[in-house]
């Protein structure tokens, strides 16, 4: 019985989904189809979920957190911290790169999106790398991979989204991803090292001083005053994370428009538009996939599953390897949010069957699906990048295999070395 | 007039979007600085905030920017992309009517009902009528998408004869 439902529920979405049903339509559609043709629930309950899978206060921090983050790239907060990251790693060898990963790095503290991440600074860095003579096709790669990292560092939609569905502490999810965000971003430093030590390309120009480097903390202070509000706040039991979202989008507004005085109505009005157009895009289909994991959970699928791989394999590493096989594959053709809310709800009880923490369980998804952000044929940064450069998306794709090798490689450390996730949660809570 | 429509829906959209705004922050300022919590403030902007998911959901199809997978398709002829097209939208047309039918449903259960919610006591029925109205929106966008892509189709395939 559960075979059969697997088999149709799964066949129909990657039927619908291949002729280019939307994502969310097409688990919808199975859901229902399925539903009708294998057990007696009332089709109501798919409404019913469209509903009630969104009446939730959490959730909230989705749209604020995208809006915030547009509202922040709107305002001029890109270019500054451009040049706080220049003034600290701009020297090295191959120092543009390095101003790139470092900025993406500090921007994903600020936005909780990695598009918005990759054209933020990927406008500025892209074509400065080029004026230097950088492979146009690495440059454009090197920010598409840094980009990933905007759901990764805190704050994220994507552990937001995981936190609503699995009932983890957002909170304690966003610390959880600071010290994997760090690792990933340190690796693709080192990748830019290399590419830059062999192609030999400049170091910057000016040694950093201190001068140069207190003048662009200034200049950016204000910004960087966002993590501390989002996580201090929270931590500090001074509000909830969609509160803190909330926070972040009056003090972006505030410093955008008065402090650096880059807002007009116009462009507030844009960025109003474009979160309700994305959350409008996305959000929705939380509520049907909620339907169809519900829906899985009464046809005893996830049972089904996790008895099938322990007939396979009794051993919980190669059960993780294999997840993480998924979630790459999956993440190749659909978008981190629409993957981790189909694949999640089947595959949290398989993992936490072999003792795994839903915790960071949390952070191997993000980080796995993250990744599919810059594998083709569906990367959405690789689109980005190559919209906001004009570099063919094949020439990028050239160049970005290597970002993939060495972010898998952190993936598989990330998740056999649990600590790396949880241990800064533990230190901070408990 | 048209253009004054479209242009309607999005300053809802925007308008709904900066009330939930400021709802979530004044229950953090009230909070924070007066000792007081709100409760209403967090149900209305659960409300507003299902309200801006569904109405969204119907604005992005206008906008076409729904997610879907691409790589697949693009690799069709034209013509046979053309069909599949077709085979696509119909599905998704056939799924909003049937959401904002069992949507529907639902709400007027709800309304008979005269279920309160628990802190405003608004009749839960105005909040869930967003899944139907959202998806009956949705359904209309694809109707129009629809046509034109059929029209598309036949002025296409009238220009080869005529070559």
């Amino acid at each position: 019985m559960s075979g059969m439902v697997v088999l149709l529920v799964f066949g129909l979405i990657a039927f619908t989904m291949t002729i280019g049903v939307p994502i969310g339509i097409a688990v919808g559609v199975s859901t229902a189809v399925t539903m009708y043709l294998t057990s007696n629930t009332p089709l109501v309950f798919i409404s019913q979920n469209a509903f009630t899978a969104l009446d939730s206060f959490p959730l909230l921090a989705v749209p604020l957190f995208i809006l915030s983050g547009n509202l922040m790239s709107y305002g001029g907060i890109s270019r500054r911290l451009v040049r706080l990251a220049d003034s600290m790693v701009g020297f090295v060898t191959g120092g543009l790169a390095m101003v790139t990963v470092m900025a993406c790095m500090f921007f994903s503290a600020i936005s909780g999106s990695s598009v918005a991440t990759v054209s933020g600074i990927g406008s500025f860095m892209i074509p400065e790398m080029r004026k230097k003579k950088y492979d146009a096709g690495f440059a454009a790669a090197l920010t598409a991979a840094a980009g990933s990292l905007g759901v990764i560092i805190p704050p994220s939609i994507s552990f937001v989204v995981y936190g609503v569905m699995t009932g983890v502490s957002i909170g304690e999810l966003f610390i959880a991803g600071i010290i994997p965000g760090l690792l990933l971003g340190f690796a693709m430093m080192a990748v830019a090292y290399i590419v830059s030590k062999k192609n030999d390309y400049p170091k910057g120009e000016t040694y950093p001083s201190m001068k140069d480097f207190i003048a662009s903390l200034k200049d950016s202070f204000a910004a960087i005053m966002v993590p501390v509000i989002i996580l201090g706040g929270i931590y500090g039991g001074i509000f909830t994370p969609t509160e803190a979202a909330g926070v972040a989008v009056v003090y972006s507004l505030f410093v955008g428009w008065f402090v650096y005085k880059e807002l007009s109505g116009e462009k507030l009005f844009s960025a109003f538009l474009e979160t309700v157009l994305v959350n409008g895009a996305v959000t929705f289909m939380i509520g049907l996939s909620m339907a169809f994991a519900r829906f899985l959970t009464i046809a005893g699928v996830p049972r089904f599953i996790t008895t099938s791989i322990l007939e396979f394999t009794q051993n919980g590493a190669i059960t993780l390897l294999l997840v993480n096989i998924i979630f790459l594959a999956v993440g190749c053709f659909i978008d981190n949010l629409s993957a981790a809310i189909i694949l999640v709800p089947i595959l949290l009880p398989v993992v936490t069957s072999f003792g795994v923490d839903p915790l960071h369980f949390g952070v191997i998804s993000t980080v796995a699906l993250a990744i599919g952000f810059i594998t083709p044929p569906y990367g959405p940064n690789l689109f980005v990048a190559s919209s906001i450069s004009g570099v063919s998306i094949e020439k990028i794709t050239r160049k970005v295999w290597f970002f993939c090798v060495v972010l898998i490689g952190v993936l598989l450390l990330i998740t056999y070395i649990p600590v790396l996730s949880t241990g800064l949660v533990h230190f901070v809570y408990r | 007039m048209k253009s004054f429509f479209d242009r309607f829906e999005e300053y809802v959209l925007v308008g709904g979007l900066a009330v939930l705004v400021f709802l979530v922050f004044l229950q953090v300022v009230m909070r924070y600085f007066f000792q007081t919590s709100l409760t209403w403030s967090e149900e209305i902007a659960r409300f507003l905030f299902l309200w801006l998911v569904w109405l969204g959901a119907a604005y992005a199809a206008k906008r076409q920017a729904h997610l879907k997978i691409e790589a697949f398709i693009q690799k069709l002829s034209s013509k046979s992309r053309k069909n599949i097209d077709i085979l696509a939208l119909l599905i998704w047309i056939a799924f909003s009517a049937f959401l904002a039918w069992k949507g529907g449903e639902l709400t007027m259960i709800l309304f008979r009902r005269n279920q309160l919610s628990p802190v405003l006591e608004i009749r839960m029925a105005w909040a869930y009528a967003a899944v139907p109205v959202g998806a009956g929106l949705m359904f209309l966008r694809l109707l129009v998408q629809l046509r034109r892509t059929l029209r598309e189709k036949t002025s296409r395939a009238s220009a080869e004869v005529s070559k």
